[in-house]
């Protein structure tokens, strides 16, 4: 703590030093789209003159501090008209907001822009990372038609499906709980909906989002592999505008507007799907309940130029079930709000309040004496604390504190009658407090050589009211001629409200460096070290909602990643296509695996179906990009290994990561015909998934008993898959769309596409079993989705 | 929008019927047999047993099970022979007592292999009762069995229950047990009080005789039935990850040691 306090004030007195030689001004301000008036984040603001810059923040701010002088200052964001501004920096610091407008100039214009696109993907010091425009990832055919943001990035290089259609993903070989995911900063701790094939990301009522796959900045931490950062819009402050989809699955409504014109805003988008309307039609589905529906509410306040509010929410239910016999419904409720501050034209500072919470529940109504209910959550609640600092053009301090509570209930299963044998438990709540300070700075030491680099420090702490088991030996586990034992419990311990029990620290730097070869490429390195303090428990191959999370404790250790990556990054075409080739090498400890038939449900003693493990993953990652003209897209390839290895696990030796693929290959194309027609394409290709295969049977209780070999020692064939999409924009009309509506434009376009067009049976998974006519043992591959055709009918007006 | 309504039903009928399965070749490696082991003392005179087997490569689809036949096979000192189809059996008038421990030896080419289980007490069901239900869901009518009992044990007991009904037209009397086993434990049940409980999904018809059986079991043979049902549930999205079963033999053996305090209950069905 006392090295982070020397570290602040030592990088202060390097800023204000080099910054107190010439007499300086600051230009600051904001950057919007003109048409809604969305805070635009990652503008690229340049000094023509002194060839140097800034990005905007994820509120659309900025500030150069530059030496007094008229300068020509370049506003250039992909898909907009880039604004040239001449400013007269001599008498004081200066304010512009800047308003860009869309591209929408003739396409054949488009394919000879003369415009430089920014290269900001060579100069910056971020490598693996990816940002998204909502209006890219809107592009890309999708299973069932639904815009989602977590499909789109799973095409992206070091990003991968856990598995056919499923939303879960993994990154660079890392497990699907070592992942951050954000919605407006609170985590969102089961991102699915419908046992796992949807994200609950609205593609309506999102802006943008950034993931990050190593070179991690110290402001996120928690997670080992990944941060999906993901923003959801502000709400248009120019004008009333209603969109929406009446998709095969679902629909969805989003109306926004100004509640004062430029100064505060709302938008508040819905959807819910509606399969379940077609089960009563069916004797076999009538008693089935399966729906789910999210709402995305955000409004925020202008209350000066130096002062914004901005409060957020998301709630998302799911619920699957059979008539009053079983049930099971999840659902993820958040809560941001947030304050910026300009403290002075180079401070910026915001601060959020967060709330997230995710629940579960199971109901079983088996008979009148056999029923329960059974429910589980997590609850946090936390306060993050930003600055940034923008000492000059080359010289950038980020820095602050986050702190949350967390609240892990375990499990309390209720009698659902009064009749019930099964009585009333509940497992004893988990409390626990995490912290964060961290620091970045952001150096230009060279007009070749940029760093960022910075640190952050992590606490982690149990907290009562909580109770701790104490096991035989001190372990929960202990190993005997190479099986594992579960220990006795001999003891309990309760500790009070708020009684801290045990400590955790983590000192985690992170590291960022680029040396700029020419105007058009450059090389890159990274170092970060992650800390991962609660674990997600989770039995099946989908999420369906009965996977919970679990804190670090006295014998869960906390998770620590150590990752190196190495990029080269060229751009050809005058920045039109971007290139990038990165290695990257992870070793992961304290890793979290459960034990050969986990008992973990309604189990007080997590501790002893878990066993502690080390990983190590490593991979080469190409990827060619084209964002702008006619045709858009990329082409990616992955080449990687990952692997694990735990006590008591497979002879203690290593084995395969259960997503461990060779190749990944994506290709990404989206081609637009006219205006009114385009067309998009996806391809993958993936090595085939591990499996752990059966080599023997025996015979027990007169049946069949098959016995494994190595765990995920084989591999089931390769998974690939096409999926196509047509999009037919209809002639824009001027039209009352509704009687409450003035007359205005009205948009409206159709969305054809296929899933796995060629309808290869990809194989989700295999099973062992005996034919039950022949008697012969057989492997069955279970395949999901194959040729799913979809339309989606989408307007805005 | 008709149109619409029929073509989403055609759709998410499409969807449901095109995620299924299909039967593929693979390679797996050849396993070397192992000794296989399944071992059961129980309160029932002369039911107690011990078979020994031999595993099988598993798409050796050929061979029957082989059998050992010369293994020298010991319970707490009381020596098991050999009566044909691998299985080993005690003197007549063989009985385990409850509260009891029973050790396991088999010897065979060398090799040793041992076990440990106890004989836990099970509870008395006091009555058995059968009343008419009609159809509920994809439950048909019929009628339903409960029985009345008192949980007097200690907390943390283990039950392997099934049940399922006496096939009287078989001329050998064969009972048709219900292929799903059933595992309670009273870590969260009513304990000394009169319970009734329903068996679920159970629906008879008069003259047909339920039958139910109880048997008591110790953790670890707790652990190995409750990794066998988890089994039935592989490949697809909610399975779980195929692991070994958790044998309770040392030595290299795979199967199960078990002592059981069976308690069975043969009701006929009245209208």
């Amino acid at each position: 703590m006392k090295n982070l306090v020397v570290l602040v004030s030592l990088l202060f007195l390097t800023a204000t030093f080099v910054q107190a030689q010439t007499q300086k001004y600051t230009l600051s301000g904001t950057v919007k789209d003109a048409k809604n008036g969305e805070d635009l984040i990652g503008v690229s603001v340049s000094v023509t003159e002194l060839k140097t810059g800034v990005a905007t923040n994820s509120y659309g701010y900025y500030s150069l501090n530059l030496p007094k002088g008229k300068y020509t200052i370049e506003y250039s964001y992909v898909g907009y008209v880039t604004q040239t501004k001449t400013i007269d920096l001599n008498n004081g610091n200066l304010t512009l907001k800047v308003e860009l407008t869309e591209d929408k100039r003739e396409l054949k214009e488009l394919t000879v822009t003369t415009d430089r696109p920014n290269s900001s993907n060579v100069e910056s010091t971020k490598m693996s990372v990816v940002k998204m425009d909502i209006k890219e990832v809107k592009k890309i055919p999708i299973l069932l038609g639904e815009v989602d943001v977590i499909k789109a990035i799973q095409l992206l290089p070091g990003v991968q499906a856990a598995g056919d259609g499923n939303t879960l993903f993994i990154v660079r070989g890392g497990n699907v709980d070592h992942n951050l995911v954000q919605l407006d900063e609170a985590v969102v701790y089961n991102p699915s909906h419908v046992v796992g094939f949807f994200s609950v990301f609205n593609g309506d009522a999102i802006k943008d989002f950034e993931i990050y796959k190593g070179g991690i900045p110290s402001n996120y931490g928690g997670r080992l592999a990944s941060v999906l950062d993901v923003r959801m819009k502000d709400g248009n402050s120019k004008n009333y505008s209603v969109s929406g989809g009446i998709g095969v699955l679902s629909s969805r409504l989003t109306i926004e507007g100004p509640i004062q014109k430029d100064k505060s805003s709302f938008m508040i988008s819905g959807r819910r799907s509606y399969f379940d309307v077609f089960f009563p039609l069916t004797e076999q589905t009538k008693d089935v309940t399966a729906y789910f529906g999210d709402l995305n509410i955000k409004t925020n306040f202008v209350l000066n130029d130096k002062n914004k509010l901005f409060l957020s929410g998301y709630i998302g239910r799911d619920n699957l079930g059979t008539g009053s016999l079983f049930g099971l419904g999840w659902g993820n409720q958040t809560a941001t709000l947030r304050w910026n501050h300009i403290f002075s034209s180079r401070m910026f500072s915001n601060t959020s309040l967060i709330f997230s919470r995710y629940n579960y529940n199971v109901d079983f109504n088996i008979s009148p004496n056999l029923n329960l209910s059974r429910l589980n959550f997590i609850t946090d609640l936390g306060v993050k604390q930003d600055f940034s600092y923008y000492a000059n053009p080359k010289n950038s301090i980020k820095f602050g504190f986050a702190a949350t509570h967390h609240t892990y209930s375990p499990g309390e299963v209720n009698p659902i009658t009064t009749e019930s044998i099964i009585l009333k438990d509940v497992l004893p709540a988990k409390r626990a407090l995490d912290y964060g300070v961290y620091i970045s700075h952001a150096l230009k030491i060279s007009n070749r050589i940029s760093t960022e680099y910075g640190a952050r420090l992590s606490m982690f702490q149990n907290v009562g009211k909580g109770r701790e088991l104490v096991y035989a030996g001190g372990k929960p586990n202990y190993f005997d001629n190479g099986f594992i034992n579960t220990s006795p419990i001999i003891d309990t311990t309760n500790h009070d409200w708020n009684k801290v029990f045990n400590t955790y620290f983590g000192f985690e730097p992170r590291f960022a460096m680029t040396y700029i070869v020419n105007a058009n490429s450059s090389v890159k390195a990274s170092y970060n070290r992650m800390f991962q303090y609660m674990h997600l428990i989770q039995t099946t191959n989908a999420s369906i909602g009965a996977e919970f999370w679990t804190p670090s404790d006295k014998y869960i250790k906390p998770q620590m990643a150590d990752q190196v990556a190495l990029g080269y990054f060229r751009n050809f075409n005058e920045n039109a296509i971007e290139a990038s080739a990165e290695v990257y090498y992870k070793h992961m400890s304290n890793t979290v695996e459960l034990k050969d038939d986990a008992d973990v449900q309604f189990n007080e003693a997590i501790e002893s179906q878990v066993l502690s493990g080390i990983g190590r993953s490593y991979g080469v990652e190409f990827l060619v990009r084209k964002q702008r003209g006619r045709t858009t897209g990329w082409l990616s390839y992955t080449l990687s290994k990952s692997e694990r290895k735990a006590e008591g696990v497979n002879n203690n030796d290593w084995y395969n990561f259960r997503f461990d693929r060779r190749h990944y290959l994506t290709f990404v194309v989206s081609h637009e015909f006219t205006k009114r027609l385009s067309m998009s394409a996806n391809f993958i290709y993936a090595t085939g998934d591990t499996y752990t295969p059966a080599v023997a049977y025996y015979e027990f209780e007169g049946s069949k008993v098959i016995e494994y070999g190595a765990r995920n020692s084989a591999r089931v064939p390769a998974y690939h898959r096409m999926d196509l999409s047509l999009t037919l924009n209809q002639k824009k009309t001027e039209a009352r769309p509704l009687w409450i509506f003035s007359k205005r434009k009205f948009e409206g376009s159709w969305v054809f596409s296929v899933y796995n067009a060629y309808g290869r049976k990809n194989p989700y998974s295999i099973a062992f079993r005996t034919n039950q006519e022949s008697g012969k043992n057989e492997a069955v591959k279970t395949y999901l989705f194959t040729f799913v055709p979809s339309v989606t009918y989408n307007f805005k007006f | 929008m008709k149109n619409i309504l029929s073509i989403v039903s055609v759709l998410l009928f499409g969807l449901m019927l095109t995620s299924c399965e299909e039967v593929i070749d693979v390679n797996v490696p050849d396993n070397t047999e192992k000794i296989v082991i399944e071992g059961q003392i129980t309160t029932e005179t002369d039911s107690s047993f011990v078979r020994v087997t031999k595993s099988v490569g598993y798409f050796n689809n050929t061979s029957a099970t082989p059998l050992i036949t010369d293994a020298v096979v010991d319970v707490n000192g009381i020596t098991f022979t050999h009566v044909g189809d691998g299985i080993y059996k005690a003197p007549l008038g063989y009985v385990g007592t409850t509260g009891s421990i029973y050790n396991l030896k088999v010897k065979y080419q060398g090799a040793t292999y041992t076990s440990s289980t106890t004989l836990e007490p099970m509870f008395d069901v006091d009555t058995v009762v059968s009343y008419f239900k009609p159809a509920s869901g994809f439950i048909e009518e019929g009628y339903a069995v409960a029985y009345l009992a008192k949980d007097n044990r200690a907390r943390t007991k283990y039950t392997y229950f099934r049940f399922g009904f006496r096939n009287t037209k078989d001329t050998e009397g064969k009972d048709s047990l219900f292929d799903v086993r059933i595992l309670f434990d009273n870590r969260n049940s009513v304990m000394n009080e009169p319970f009734v409980f329903e068996l679920p999904f159970l629906r008879l018809q008069p003259n047909d005789t339920a039958l139910l059986i109880f048997r008591s079991i110790d953790e670890p043979v707790n652990r190995y039935y409750q990794a066998l049902n988890n089994r039935g549930n592989t490949g697809g999205p909610f399975s779980t990850p195929p692991a070994n079963l958790p044998t309770n033999i040392s030595g290299g053996a795979l199967g199960l040691f078990a002592a059981y305090d069976v308690k069975r209950y043969i009701v006929p069905i009245k209208e």
